[in-house]
């Protein structure tokens, strides 16, 4: 009994720093969010903050620019997350094959992954500028004319998504290719000994096999998209009209150009239920595959 | 052991000829405004301070002491600003504050007035429109230092060319525009900022100015608007008016004749778009103009003109003024407060404005300095902002002093933005930013 208890007691405290450094850097901010939510709190303001209830969250119902931003994040999510999960795949499966020179290239395609985001931004700013940008003139060179890639609500919104697709399509292969490579080779030999073909053996074995990794990828990727600010902020600043302003853009220029940190953190609270609840289902389905 | 011995004494030397040398340095270099302390500024990603961080050495040299040089972005000055004002003690000497930006930290700042007195300074060298524009309530609460108008430059020689007259009013440069783009191939009309957000919104205000009105319901002084004294009734905004209507037609008529990509266009890429000669004409900083004035490949050198802000029908020219202030914080350590009004005596000295000027900062607050023969050969915009002051034609009601003035700001730059994208009529995006800023200033307690 009394080991036992002495066996719990070392538990607390071998776990205690732990939860003390999880509260500090995770519960206490998400709490203190929620705290500045229920105020009229505005740093431009020399009024003191004052006790709002919960009318940032009720004005929230009523703001077409916030339901907008939800609507822009998750097209851009699908599209951008999807695209990353399809060619990563098709890449994945190249590179899983030994043929001369892959390895390398597999290496070289690495690289966007280490570049900082604001800089991937500003370089494909630049591409895609009317004005200055190489991709215009590269066109013209087949006679095409000038295209409006960052000024256009459809363009603007596939050159984000191309962007981040070309930053975060080797991570995504990077996983799968992983996953192919700590696959039994003993598993496929037994397939194909009992006569299934290769469209089979993906369907059948190789899919269900990597069910984890490609859950855990959509998972990492689902989420960074979601917070995904910084090529919006170099791009497009969310135009043209509204067409690419995604939630975290909405909350940045709310909470920390105007100021309206009340405002700015009902949304942050919003956002943070809904990656949550999302990343639950996930998870969900990564821990217990049969699970609905 | 006889070699320890030895260098002990040699080394004490060493040590003793060492500090010598220091103590000598520092004395030498302590003669200055310093006097061999330190100083510490928060500024701003503008020309001004970024000459300071490019002649750091020779500055620290001048002045005789250290200078602490924390240059912040826009947004994260203004944030530190205020995060600081809620410090016990301020952890700057001296701030840069925008002109619209003293209505927000005027409880957070110095008054100059008893510095002023008595040390005789004389503020009468500063155009008056930029001095008193940090005058607020009788107390003055920031001294000039990089004031600086928005204003139109445009090709004299390819309005020679199509024999156009200088575009003094918004059909003028219209009616210009138009022209230049249907008749040049490769030249468009105009440059302005209509990029989403920050840009397009203070394009906006600065256009409604044209038209002699402010987005909010200021007391009107003759042509002009009460500053000085803006009470809680004023807050509410005017978008949804006859001027806003105006302006909005006016936006909508310029998007016409502008270069491709106009939409994401903002700040330095007009100016850029310009001075290669992709546009005839641009709204612009004037001292931002030393990116295409010294730059020898422009062909806009040299080929250039300034005028006010075209005004609209009926209303006299009128340039926004805005630029940088320094500003000493309140909370400022009081055995700090001498040092620091001896600092920005020196930074806004004739002597440092006109080395300003010759580092790419075309920008003079002073009429001895603008007078100069080199600061007018490397700064033509200083003798054209200088008439423009003369004549009374700069103002900064277009960009009220009120803490809300980054919320307006960003209500229009995303409505009008969605104007200009065809997503809304001009009227549902006046009715809506006019709906939205009414509900802020009622959450913030106006009315």
């Amino acid at each position: 009994m009394s080991r036992n208890r002495e066996a719990k007691r070392a538990a607390i405290v071998l776990v205690s720093p732990a939860m003390l450094l999880l509260f500090a850097l995770n519960i206490f901010p998400v709490l203190y969010a929620v705290y500045i939510s229920l105020h009229h709190w505005s740093l431009a303001s020399p009024n003191p903050p004052r006790f709002a209830g919960l009318f940032n969250y009720q004005e929230l119902w009523y703001d077409g620019r916030f339901s907008n931003s939800l609507g822009v994040s998750a097209t851009f999510i699908a599209l951008a997350v999807l695209i990353e999960l399809a060619l990563g795949f098709g890449l994945a499966f190249l590179f899983n094959r030994k043929l001369r020179g892959l390895e390398t290239l597999r290496k070289l395609s690495l690289l966007p992954v280490m570049a900082m985001p604001l800089v991937v931004g500003l370089v494909w700013f630049y591409m895609l500028n009317q004005n200055f940008g190489v991709t215009n003139w590269v066109l013209s060179l087949f006679g095409i004319g000038a295209q409006p890639f960052l000024t256009d609500g459809t363009l603007a919104m596939l050159s984000v998504v191309l962007a981040d697709v070309w930053q975060w399509t080797p991570f995504v292969m990077l996983v799968i290719f992983a996953a192919l490579q700590s696959l039994p080779e003993y598993v496929f030999e037994a397939a194909r000994m009992d006569g299934l073909t290769e469209r089979e053996i993906f369907r059948r074995i190789t899919l269900p096999l990597l069910r984890p990794a490609i859950l855990v990828v959509l998972v990492i990727r689902a989420i960074d998209a979601f917070r995904m600010i910084e090529l919006v902020f170099m791009m497009t600043k969310g135009g043209p009209g509204g067409s690419t302003e995604v939630l975290p853009w909405y909350i940045y220029t709310t909470g920390f150009l105007s100021l309206d940190l009340g405002y700015a953190a009902a949304m942050a609270v919003v956002m943070i239920v809904l990656v949550t609840l999302g990343a639950q289902v996930f998870v969900r389905k990564i821990a217990d595959p049969g699970a609905a | 052991m006889t070699r320890r011995t030895s260098a002990a004494p040699r080394g004490a030397l060493t040590g003793i000829l060492l500090a010598g040398s220091i103590l000598a340095g520092s004395a030498a270099s302590a003669e200055g405004p310093l006097e061999g302390r330190s100083i510490r500024i928060l500024g701003i990603g503008d020309p001004v301070f970024q000459v300071m961080q490019k002649i750091h050495g020779q500055m620290e040299e001048m002045g005789g002491g250290s200078i602490q040089l924390d240059v912040r972005p826009f947004d994260v000055l203004h944030q530190q600003v205020l995060l600081n004002a809620q410090n016990d003690v301020s952890n700057y000497d001296i701030i840069a504050v925008d002109l619209p930006q003293f209505g927000e930290y005027m409880p957070y700042l110095t008054d100059f007035g008893p510095m002023i007195e008595a040390s005789g300074y004389d503020g009468s060298d500063f155009h008056e429109v930029a001095w008193t524009g940090a005058q607020f309530g009788g107390r003055q609460l920031g001294i000039p230092l990089q004031p600086h108008p928005e204003i139109l430059a445009y090709r004299k020689d390819v309005f020679e060319e199509y024999g156009l007259e200088p575009p003094t009013t918004h059909e003028a440069l219209l009616h210009a525009a138009q022209v230049i783009s249907e008749k040049s191939d490769d030249m468009s009309g105009v440059c302005w900022n209509a990029a989403r957000g920050t840009a397009l919104g203070q394009t906006f205000i600065t256009v409604m100015g044209d038209f002699g009105a402010a987005p909010i319901d200021m007391e009107k002084q003759g042509d002009d608007f009460e500053m000085g004294d803006i009470k809680p009734e004023n807050m509410h905004p005017t978008i949804d008016t006859e001027a806003g209507k105006a302006t909005a037609d006016y936006l909508l008529a310029m998007e016409e004749v502008s270069p491709p990509g106009i939409l994401n266009m903002a700040w330095d890429e007009r100016v850029r778009v310009y001075a290669n000669g992709g546009c005839a004409m641009t709204y612009i900083w004037a001292g931002r103009s030393a990116i295409f004035e010294q730059d020898d490949q422009s062909p806009a050198k040299g080929n250039t003109a300034y005028l006010p802000h075209p005004s609209g029908p009926g209303a006299p020219p009128r340039s926004t003024l805005g630029g940088w202030y320094l500003a000493i914080p309140a909370n400022i350590d009081p055995e700090r407060k001498e040092l620091a009004w001896e600092a920005i005596q020196w930074l806004s000295s004739p002597e440092m404005i006109e080395l300003y000027t010759q580092h790419g900062n075309c920008v003079s607050p002073r009429r001895s300095v603008s007078q100069l023969e080199n600061v007018q050969a490397a700064c033509p915009v200083i003798p054209a902002v200088d008439r423009m002051a003369e004549a009374g034609e700069l103002a900064g009601w277009q960009r009220p002093p009120v803490p809300e003035i980054q919320k307006i700001v960003d209500v229009l730059g995303a409505e009008m933005h969605q104007m200009l994208s065809g997503d809304k009529s001009a009227e549902d995006a006046l009715e809506s930013s006019q709906r939205l800023l009414d509900r802020e200033m009622r959450k913030a307690g106006y009315y």
